[in-house]
């Protein structure tokens, strides 16, 4: 009886022990992406601010995705994040644009200070001395546009009902719906802080669309849209790491 | 004398006909013992040793689709992405109908195609004044992309 015991146990084991019972193994994986900007040069980064649209949804867009970089660029990126007071390039914008005595934002005025905003983006002179003040940092700035559309229209519906015979059909028909999108496009520019030159520009658009029975605010909405773009952006300068599982075979 | 050397001749042939199969056993059943070893490394993320343990089981068995597979998967943790499609395409021409291999080797494609389109955009021509970035990356934590 012992010995039966033993047998069954030792063929058990050795079953258990069989390449052909051995199970795969699934890992988790981390590819390393490489950043497309060499940043070793620079021990710190300066959001300088950005190019908006002088009447704009409701956000204070520069400021917020000036703060936005910089929480990300601190826990993302090794180099050391300056904090100014307010958006350098903000400050050099109202300092050179008057508005119009209008109390209203007009149409030229905009024009006008999007115009100064892409003279200062392309004034080298003005980079490199705000990098002499900054100790030459990588600058991160560029132009931003966020928006609402409104995309109500007409939309195909389909149903399944009873007819008169008590089937179940399908009823196709175009039913009137509010909607509305939000997009935001950003041209991220990064600048040598030590010679006011351009080294990369990159653009990301982003565009989120709501149902009417969706209320969504403005600022929600510009942060939904800067979660989904924010990897691109820290992909820029910082390595990425591509997520995954794999399996390990015996 | 003569029937007693015919066999020992025999008895000689014998042996030596059936050791190189006695090695290859032998070299299989080390490259299974490397595989493990491997597995069980990988397991707590000790990638380096994991690949050394996966190169010494191809090496000792060339047949092995399990070392290739697994080879594979470390070289491509450790961003060595071309010679992780080589070692996928080994396992798979060992074992064509492997589903997990399959598999590896899909999502490996898969990420492959990110990377190379992120590539392919640094490669578009930029403004005047844009020296070509290098390719040397900083240490940073970085972002991720879940796969």
């Amino acid at each position: 009886m012992r010995m039966q015991a033993r047998l069954l146990a030792g063929a058990m084991g050795a079953a258990l022990l069989s390449p052909g019972c051995a199970s795969s193994l699934e890992v988790p994986i981390e590819t390393p992406l490489k950043s497309k900007l060499d940043v070793s040069k620079f021990r710190r980064v300066l959001v300088a601010g950005f190019v908006t649209d002088l009447a704009d949804e409701g956000i204070d867009l520069s400021p917020e995705t000036s703060r936005l970089l910089q929480n990300q660029l601190r826990s993302a990126s090794k180099l050391q994040v300056i904090e100014p007071d307010r958006p350098p390039l903000n400050q050099a914008l109202a300092k050179a644009f008057k508005p119009s005595e209008d109390v209203r934002v007009t149409r030229e005025d905009r024009d006008r200070y999007r115009a100064e905003g892409e003279r200062i983006l392309q004034d080298t002179a003005f980079w490199r001395k705000l990098g002499e003040e900054f100790q030459n940092p990588l600058i991160v700035t560029g132009k931003l546009t966020f928006e609402e559309q409104n995309r109500s229209g007409f939309q195909q519906e389909s149903a399944l009902v009873r007819d008169s015979r008590g089937r179940v059909v399908e009823r196709r028909g175009n039913r009137y719906a509010e909607r509305k999108a939000f997009n935001l496009s950003a041209d991220f520019s990064f600048i040598d802080g030590a010679t006011g030159r351009l080294l990369h520009k990159e653009r990301f658009s982003e565009e989120v669309v709501y149902g009417e029975e969706q209320k969504v605010s403005p600022l929600s909405s510009y942060f939904e849209l800067m979660d989904r773009l924010l990897p691109n952006f820290l992909g820029v300068i910082a390595p990425q790491k591509i997520r995954g599982t794999r399996v390990l075979l015996p | 004398m003569t029937r007693f050397r015919f066999y020992l001749s025999f008895a000689a042939c014998l042996l030596f006909s059936s050791l190189p199969a006695l090695a290859a056993d032998r070299a299989e059943r080390n490259a299974k013992k490397e595989v493990a070893f491997g597995i069980d490394v990988a397991r707590r993320g000790l990638w380096r040793e994991a690949r050394f343990r996966f190169e010494q089981a191809a090496a000792l068995n060339p047949e092995s689709a399990s070392a290739f597979n697994n080879l594979g998967v470390t070289l491509e943790q450790q961003g060595e992405f071309d010679k992780a499609r080589a070692a996928y395409e080994r396992a798979l021409q060992l074992q064509p109908k492997n589903v997990s291999i399959q598999q590896n080797f899909d999502l490996f494609r898969e990420a492959d195609e990110k990377r190379n389109k992120k590539l392919k955009k640094d490669a578009q021509p930029k403004p005047k004044e844009t020296p070509s970035p290098s390719p040397a990356a900083p240490k940073g934590q970085g972002s991720e992309i879940r796969q």
